[in-house]
Order: structure tokens, then sequence, then C-alpha cells
């Protein structure tokens, strides 16, 4: 591989960085041969992209789900259990625009899906009781409504409320009351 | 493999692109999901939506309008992606949207800044003021405007003496505004003999009422009490000097005297440092921002390497600045803008210097933001910050060193401003605003304590550390508003609340005794 290309893991910059300059093979004990040679071609793809900034997590771009290019969103048109591989693969040998992508991905086959949606994607197994899921259902029910975008805003605003009355010590009977009045 | 056994945290960066629902919905799909969701999930969508890392959030009140609170939410998301400053939006959910005052001593005067408009009160109480006019000369004590800075809104102020060939009895005031700029503006005594009371102001600021100050339809649409006339239009005042409008809002402005310089500090992480001293400024003519010349020495260009005053992405905002006495060193209080997040925001000292702004230290400082600094002695820089602590810092000891003092908010209250009498003048009391219900918090310095109230166990200390609190003042009580500005001497504390600005005086006490009496100064 060349150096450029490895040069999109920091692991293995930082690997070279320090043992410099050599043929030997580095071992990669945590990744299979399947997954790497898909991280390869991820990494010569974007060989020339610019390297990623370490401190940027506070960037908002990268909260964005919505920013994957088409060759992207064809390359992690995968199976679930290799993107999940792919994911802990690209977090081992940290490549962070892969990880984002990976972890992107999944965030987008749970959007707009129903609870019992994401268990039959993800192979999940209910493990909880019927009264404790009642009991999340009554906590959230503030979310559950209806929601388009404005009233999306409002739920937000409701929380934020919420939480203050707790903090003002006033109890909740603005919230109930805008609770009642929806 | 699948999303119910990866490691935690690459759950977590899938969380943040979930939207509040589709976390709700993850959450009822498993029992580690849920946990998940409920440790990391909902608090980074929050911290996402900037709704707590400023002290912007709105206050409710017990008849909150819920489109008055969804349109400071959406005016805080504007702010917060970094926006030019322009006008209401910004106004409405920034902390200097609300009144910012300066205790002029030597005249006796508090100068009070509120949009673009100038007022004072006279200010007498304290050491040398005269208690006589308490309830006696009611008028006197009655808030004058004395003109408006033709500019946006005023964020800072700074009180100046005048220089040598100007009349020796005005007061220079120097301004930082919404736009960036920085206004310096000489007040003679005749403009504030001249002031005028406000009339007040009783039009209606309904959304709906789009006749407001305009000449009433004559007909049955027109609501009784919807139009009364304009009261006339302030003074203008006019700068003596101006600089021109920057890309991003001066928030905080601190003097060095000894060097005639004023430095500015800014929402673009960008400490500017403009000079009087330096020959090329004559005038107090400041220097354009953008020109290479002495005058205007910015800081990302002498700060060579980790320049703290410029980080990518503009996450730093300089919040605060204080000067350290007898010298040309200035502490640097910062704010990130997008989040609270576990990191900390450093407090720095840099030397201002002809040859440019150098980094001196940086400070271990608060768990998230730094609202406030004091320098009560030239060894001594007391921070407050949103983790509800009161932190002291002797100067003399190396970078990174420890608080010498931890004081930690009874009540955990996010602190947003700080003041403390000068130990030159024989003071001792440390007075800090809290960002609720208008409390200010007094510490004796001494560590003598009052009371004990303030005596807990102080975050991230492994020993009981004494808090010496003296006591509480809720200067309004009928408001729950943070305590946006502060001022206190042996005699008294001066504190800007919502709409208003306070004094609370210790009359016949010894400065650490009773509060006997409280009165408004002003009520806009």
């Amino acid at each position: 591989v060349d150096k450029e290309v490895a040069d999109r893991s920091v692991l293995l910059k930082n690997m070279l960085e320090d043992v410099g300059e050599s043929d030997k093979p580095i071992p990669l004990p945590n990744v299979t041969g399947k997954v790497l040679k898909k991280v390869i071609t991820y990494c010569e793809h974007h060989r020339n992209d610019p390297l990623p900034q370490p401190d940027d997590d506070l960037d908002d771009t990268k909260r964005r789900s919505d920013d994957i290019d088409d060759w992207d969103a064809d390359f992690i048109k995968v199976d679930n259990d290799q993107l999940f591989e792919l994911i802990l693969a690209a977090n081992y040998m940290d490549i962070k625009p892969l990880l984002d992508l990976g972890c992107k991905t999944v965030a987008n086959m749970i959007k707009g899906k129903t609870p019992e949606q994401i268990r039959e994607m993800f192979n999940i197994e209910n493990d909880f009781t019927p009264e404790e899921e009642e009991q999340i259902r009554k906590e959230n029910e503030y979310v559950s409504l209806p929601l388009d975008d404005s009233m999306m805003l409002g739920g937000i605003a409701c929380l934020l409320y919420y939480s203050l009355c707790i903090a003002n010590q006033s109890g909740c009977q603005h919230y109930h009351r805008w609770a009642s009045e929806s | 493999m699948s999303i119910n056994t990866i490691p935690h945290e690459l759950l977590a960066r899938v969380l943040i692109h979930l939207n509040l629902r589709d976390l709700y919905h993850l959450s009822l799909a498993s029992k580690r999901l849920h946990g998940a969701v409920s440790t990391d999930g909902i608090s980074h969508f929050f911290r996402r939506n900037a709704f707590f890392h400023t002290p912007g959030t709105p206050t409710p009140t017990p008849h909150v309008s819920w489109q008055l609170l969804a349109s400071c939410v959406c005016a805080e998301r504007n702010w917060t992606a970094g926006t030019p400053t322009s006008g209401a939006k910004l106004m409405s959910s920034d902390r200097r949207f609300l009144p910012v005052f300066r205790v002029d001593r030597g005249n006796d005067r508090i100068l009070v800044g509120c949009g673009n408009r100038i007022g004072f009160v006279p200010y007498t109480h304290g050491v040398g003021g005269s208690t006589s006019t308490h309830n006696s000369h009611k008028d006197t004590n009655e808030f004058k405007y004395i003109g408006q800075i033709p500019s946006s809104d005023i964020t800072d102020i700074l009180l100046a003496p005048p220089a040598e060939d100007e009349p020796s009895s005005g007061t220079v005031v120097y301004t930082t505004h919404l736009d960036g700029s920085l206004h310096r503006t000489l007040i003679s005594d005749r403009e504030f003999s001249h002031a005028a009371v406000p009339a007040p102001d009783t039009r209606s600021y309904s959304y709906t009422n789009s006749n407001r100050g305009r000449a009433p339809h004559r007909g049955r649409f027109n609501s009784p009490g919807a139009y009364t006339p304009r009261p006339p239009p302030p003074r203008r005042l006019h700068p003596t000097s101006s600089t021109r409008p920057s890309p991003a809002t001066a928030i905080s402005i601190t003097s060095i005297p000894s060097t005639s310089t004023i430095a500015t500090g800014s929402y673009d992480g960008t400490l500017r440092v403009h000079s009087s001293a330096l020959g090329t400024l004559g005038d107090f003519h400041f220097g354009s921002y953008t020109s290479a010349t002495l005058d205007t020495l910015r800081t990302s260009a002498s700060l060579s390497s980790s320049s703290i005053l410029t980080v990518p992405g503009t996450s730093r905002r300089i919040w605060s600045l204080a000067t350290i006495p007898h010298s040309t060193h200035i502490a640097v209080g910062t704010v990130a803008s997008q989040s609270m997040g576990p990191h900390r925001d450093s407090v720095h000292v840099v030397a201002v210097e002809p040859a440019g702004v150098r980094l001196v230290k940086t400070l271990w400082a608060h768990r998230g933001a730094t609202y406030a600094l004091t320098t009560p002695s030239p060894h001594t820089l007391t921070t407050a910050g949103y983790d509800g602590l009161v932190l002291t810092f002797d100067l003399r000891l190396p970078s990174q060193s420890r608080p010498v003092h931890q004081w930690d908010d009874i009540d955990d209250l996010p602190l947003f401003s700080l003041a403390s009498d000068p130990e030159a003048q024989g003071g001792w009391c440390t007075a800090v605003g809290a960002g609720a219900h208008c409390v200010v918090r007094v510490y004796d310095r001494r560590g003598v304590a009052g009371t004990s109230a303030g005596t807990r166990k102080a975050r991230g200390f492994r020993t009981w550390h004494k808090a010496p609190l003296a006591y509480s003042i809720f200067a309004q009580k009928a408001l729950n508003s943070p305590v946006y500005s502060l001022h206190k001497d042996v005699g008294g504390v001066v504190v800007g609340v919502q709409g208003e600005v306070r004094s609370v005086g210790f009359w016949e006490s010894d400065g650490v005794g009773n509060v006997r009496d409280v009165r408004d100064v002003a009520v806009y």
C-alpha cells in the first residue's frame, strides 16, 4: 500500500513515523482481511482529501448525517455485520472520516423507524419487561406526540422549560398546563 | 456484531446524529440502548442544540409565551451558528442586552448603557458618598438619559479621565457595541446637567399591534390605549473617535492606564489592543482593524504558536477581561461558543507590550465557561464561571497551578458576574452575581465566615474547604433574573439585573454586617 494511502489511518501514520521506512509488514491483529480490503478501498479513493483536524468535533457540519456523497453511499452498502466491523476497524485504525461515515449510516438506518423495526433490523432481543417498557413510554410521552418541525421545536422548548421549572422549584404546573393545551 | 454490542463510545458517535424522537425509539429497543440514550444521547442532543451553553437561556416567567420562547430558541440557534451580529436577534438572547454599567467613583455617578443609549444616576452611598440623600431627595436618584451613541447596542462600558487637551471636568466613556465597533465619547459636565429623565414608555409592545407609535385610525378597530405620543428622541452623542465595525461583536473592554491602552475582547476570539500612546494615534483615532500599523496589535498575528485567542472554528469567545493592577498584563476569560462539554475553559494572562501581545500563562480554570474576572490585588485573580465556582489564583505561581481558594456556590447556581473591593482601599469582600433569582453572594476574602452556610465539600477537592460566605442578597425578590453586572465597594453593591439596576447599601454597618436597606437606583 502507498504511504499516502496508509497515512489516512492515524494509527498507521504514527506507527510509520515511529519505526521509519521499512519493508516489514505492520500487523493489524483486530482487523480481518475482508474488512481491511474494504478499508483500503476507502483510503485509496480518499487519498487526496485533506486530513481531518484533530479537534473539530464541535464543528456543526460533522453532525449532519445527510451529507454522504454518492461514492461513499455506494461504498457503505454492505450487510450489517460488515458495517459494524468497518466501524470498529475505522475506530481501531483511527480513520475519522470512515468512522463518521459508518456512524452516519447507522444513524440514517435508525431514523424514522419504530422500536420494533429497529429491533428487527439489528436483530436485537427485547429484554424489557412490559412494565419497564410502559414506564419508559410514560417518561417520554412528550416525544411521541405527532410531530412536525414546529411541534418538534415546541417539544424541545417544553423540555427546556420543564427543566427550568424544576430548577425554579416552582413545580411543573406550567408544563402540565402546556401539555393539556396542546 | 450489532448495534447492541458495539462499544459505548462508538454508540455515542451514532447517537449524535439522531433527533429526540429517534433517540426515544432507539431507547425502547433494548436495555443497553436505553442506558446509552439516557446517559449520552439526550445530553448530547441538548448540548448540540445549544440550550445550556450560554447565559442567554430565556428566563421563564409565570406567563411565558411559547411563541416567544420558541423565537428565543431560534435566535439562540442563529447566534450559535455564527451569524453576523445583526440587531434584534442577538439581543434577545444576549446577556448584554441587559443593562451594563460602570460606577464613576470620582464623580459619584453610575453610568448605565441600555440599548445604544447612555444614562446615569447619582451614586450616593459607599465610601465618600453621602447617605443623606437616602429617601429625602428622591428626584436626585432618578435615572437620566444623556444621549445615544450612533451605533448598535452597547455591550460594555469603560470610564477614563479626559485627555490633557480636553476639558478636565468631563468623563470619557469607551463603549463596545454589538457591531464590533469601539467608540470613545467625551461627556462634559454640561451634558450631564442637561440629561433628561426619560418619558414613561407606555406603548404597547404586543406583536400584533402594528399601529404602535403612529396616529390612530379612527374607527372601532383601534383599541383604546394603543396610541400614545412617542417620547422625544434622545440626544445624539458625538464620539471623539470610533473604530469601524468588525465582523464579530466586541463584548468586553478593559484598559491599561499606564500605557494608555484599551483592549477589547470579541466573539471571534480576538483580543484587540488599541493604543493611544504609540504616536500614530494622535487624537485618539483608532486605527483600522485591517491595517498593519502599530496602533492595532492583533493577537492572531503576534502570537506565534498555540495562539490562544484564535482557536480554529472560532469556538472561543472572549467574554471577560480584567487588567492586573500595576502591570501591563490582562487576564482573559473565554467561553466556548459551541458546547458546554466537559473541557475546561482556560483563563489566560497576556502581556501587552509595544512589540505585540504575548501569552504569559494559562491558568487551571472552570469546567465550562468563565464569565467574570476581577483582580482585587496585583497578585490575585478571582474568576467565576458557569460551574458555580469562584476560584482565586495567585498570579506568582507558575502556569496551570491550582487555585489557592475554591468556593462553591451553595445552591450550585451558575455565576455570571464578579466584583471585589480593592485591597488597597481596605476592602475584603468579593461579591458574586448568580445566574438566577437576582442572587448576589458576598464572600469574606479573609476567610472568617459570617455564617458557615458555604461550608461544603468543594468538587474536585478531597478536603473540606470553607467557603467564607458572608451572606446572600436577593437584589430583587420579584424577579428571576441573572445578575448581569455587578459593582462592589466597601459601601455597598450595585446590581444590574434584567431591566433594572439596583443598589444595595450597607448603611450604618461594618460592610460585612446586616444589610440595612435596599433601594432602586434605576428601573427602566
